[in-house]
């Protein structure tokens, strides 16, 4: 029986150590952040996303617990990529490959920000085509379906050579799912991130009669996102063949293998930095390693879409 | 984990002047001297608040007046309702032969430590007389004014190290802006005396996940807000530089 199995993961070039990676959105607004997270254990970090412009996001609250997971509406508050830029040099300090997140809302927008972030030294670019509560952005902005996909992955394929991941929607909120990801593939997107948070959701306090969140709408993630996340990627995973980075409610290394098995190349992880502390990479990586061990599995490989045979 | 802002009704105002309103909140909180909490006005925005003390009826913040949000706290009517969750934040380190320096309204996060300590000297400064807060919770504090309307000319650090060399403190605890607090840290560094300073940073989730308090290499809402001396000695923003609301580096 294997005693140390082997958790590297090769993505986009690189050989992960470990297959969790740092969702983007939490953490990511500095490279000291990004540091602390890969000292923690992650095998790879994702910025938070960014823009032409700076944006302020939404009044707060902004993130809230609310028990099965969180409901967020920050609203892609983040300095715009100039100030970005300067920031998220000199990469190589953070210690694990960092993936660069971008926003738009034109072809115009994609092609400036992927042609800087293309000079910058991120492994891969990532680009949220899903969030659920931003007006002229993913779903408020109408990008999730297959025209747009094409369109916005051509226009930052035009703009820089580094793979791209195209970050989709839970398949339950999306009955275009396979198609916006045949349509990333075609147009020529590396790998495909799912899935962001589902929504929009709401909660409201009864006490004042108005919904919590600032922008009274938002997205879910956590535990109560995992089920949908993991059947997303499980479809995806049968009907395209390119990298998946399982994203939604993974906290722990079961449900990081049981990602895996439905297909997924590696794990975003996110809500579990609250419910988890910042050690939640090094834990879940410690445990994915046991669940092999315990299964005699030696790598990743072996347990991958293993849900599928 | 369910955590989401939960409705207290405001019990009672004390209003020290114009600018300046302890609300009491009728909110029994089991919290440490230097904790916060993330006060919400539906509708409106939610933000950081030092939890400033407590007593049979509750828990009380002291709002300063700024802008928008504390513009409207301060105005507030008893019976009102407001929403809280938290509280929040590493916690002051208690030891007992201490003083205590508060530039401002980081008085009212120090209140609690003060609270205990009833001997321990406080230090504290204000712009001009008319901002002062606590005058009779806190009668014996040292009082000092930038522009000398009331109390001694000048800052409460001008004093600091013949208070500690006077008392023979073991700890300093500080709050207030941040020039202050590095010029404390660097007094108390200097004689080798142990400080505990909180720190201020732009919040949105007050819990660890959005990145928006990042000082250095760690969060100020979970990590701090109250840090060790010598902690914020070697972090590099200490003093320099903060992010506002949209991940802008601002000078501090
Ligand atoms: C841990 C902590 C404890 C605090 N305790 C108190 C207290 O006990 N009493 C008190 O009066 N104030 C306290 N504050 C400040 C308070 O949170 C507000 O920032 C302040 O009231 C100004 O807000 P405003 O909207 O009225 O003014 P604005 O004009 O909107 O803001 C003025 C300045 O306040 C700061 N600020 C604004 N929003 C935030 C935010 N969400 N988080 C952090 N800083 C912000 C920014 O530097 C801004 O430039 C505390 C802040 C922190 C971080
Ligand atoms: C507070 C918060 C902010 C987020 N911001 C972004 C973002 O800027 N860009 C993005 O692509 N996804 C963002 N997301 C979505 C996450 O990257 C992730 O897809 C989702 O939270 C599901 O993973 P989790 O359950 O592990 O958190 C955000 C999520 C949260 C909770
Ligand atoms: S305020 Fe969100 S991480 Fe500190």
């Amino acid at each position: 029986m294997p005693v140390n199995p082997d958790l590297s993961v090769d993505l986009f070039n690189c050989k992960l150590k470990n297959p969790t990676i740092l969702a983007s959105g939490i953490l990511g607004t500095t490279r000291d952040l990004l540091k602390t997270v890969s000292l923690n254990g992650a095998g790879a970090v994702t910025i938070k996303s960014i823009s032409k412009e700076p944006r302020y996001g939404h009044p707060n609250p902004t993130v809230l617990s609310f028990g099965p997971g969180l409901i967020n509406a920050v609203g892609y508050s983040n300095p715009g990529i100039e100030k970005a830029s300067e920031e998220f040099c000199e990469l190589d300090q953070v210690g694990c490959p960092v993936i660069g997140s971008l926003i738009g809302t034109t072809a115009e927008e994609f092609i400036y920000v992927a042609s800087i972030m293309d000079k910058m030294g991120f492994a891969a670019l990532e680009v949220p085509l899903s969030c659920p509560h931003t007006p002229g952005y993913g779903k408020m902005g109408n990008q999730d379906n297959p025209e747009e996909v094409s369109r916005i992955v051509t226009a930052i394929c035009s703009a820089s050579t580094k793979p791209l991941f195209v970050k989709l929607p839970p398949l339950a909120s999306a009955g275009n799912l396979i198609e916006m990801a045949l349509a990333a593939k075609e147009s020529g997107a590396y790998g495909i991130t799912a899935s962001n948070t589902i929504g929009p959701g709401m909660l409201i306090d009864i006490d004042s009669a108005k919904p919590y969140l600032g922008f009274g709408i938002g997205g879910i993630s956590g535990p109560a996102l995992k089920p949908l996340a993991i059947a997303t990627v499980f479809e995806l995973y049968k009907a395209v063949d390119m990298p998946i980075i399982g994203t939604g409610g993974v906290s722990t290394g079961r449900d990081a293998v049981e990602m895996i098995m439905a297909g997924a190349t590696a794990v975003g992880v996110g809500t579990a930095v609250l419910s988890r502390g910042m050690s939640a990479f090094r834990d879940i990586a410690d445990e994915i390693k046991e669940i092999l061990s315990l299964r005699g599995a030696n790598n990743l490989s072996e347990v991958r879409g293993l849900a599928h045979r | 984990m369910k955590d989401l802002p939960r409705t207290v009704k405001i019990i009672k105002r004390t209003v020290h002047n114009n600018d300046n309103v302890t609300l009491h909140l009728d909110a029994h909180i089991s919290y440490s001297p230097g904790q916060f909490l993330m006060i919400w006005l539906p509708g409106l925005n939610e933000k950081p608040f030092s939890i400033a003390g407590h007593d049979s009826d509750g828990v009380m913040v002291t709002v300063r007046r700024r802008g928008a949000f504390s513009g409207r706290l301060v105005e507030l009517k008893e019976g009102s309702l407001i929403g809280i969750r938290g509280p929040y934040g590493r916690p002051f380190k208690l030891v007992g032969n201490c003083c205590i320096i508060a530039g401002g309204i980081g008085l009212a996060c120090l209140a609690p430590v003060a609270d205990l300590y009833k001997d321990a000297p406080i230090l504290y400064g204000e712009d001009r007389a008319s901002s002062r807060i606590y005058q009779e919770r806190f009668p014996s504090a040292s009082f000092y004014t930038t522009d000398g309307s009331a109390g001694k000319k000048g800052f409460p650090t001008d004093d600091l190290e013949s208070v500690i060399r006077e008392r023979g403190c073991d700890m300093v605890y500080c709050c207030g802006p941040e020039p202050m607090l590095v010029k404390t840290v660097r007094i108390c560094n200097a004689l080798g005396v142990g400080c505990q300073a909180s720190m201020e940073r732009y919040m949105k989730c007050g819990t660890g996940v959005c990145g928006q308090c990042a000082c250095g290499q760690v969060r100020v809402c979970v990590e701090g807000t109250v840090f060790q001396g010598n902690e914020l000695l070697q972090n590099p923003d200490f003093g320099r530089r903060r992010l506002d609301a949209s991940g802008t580096w601002r000078p501090v």
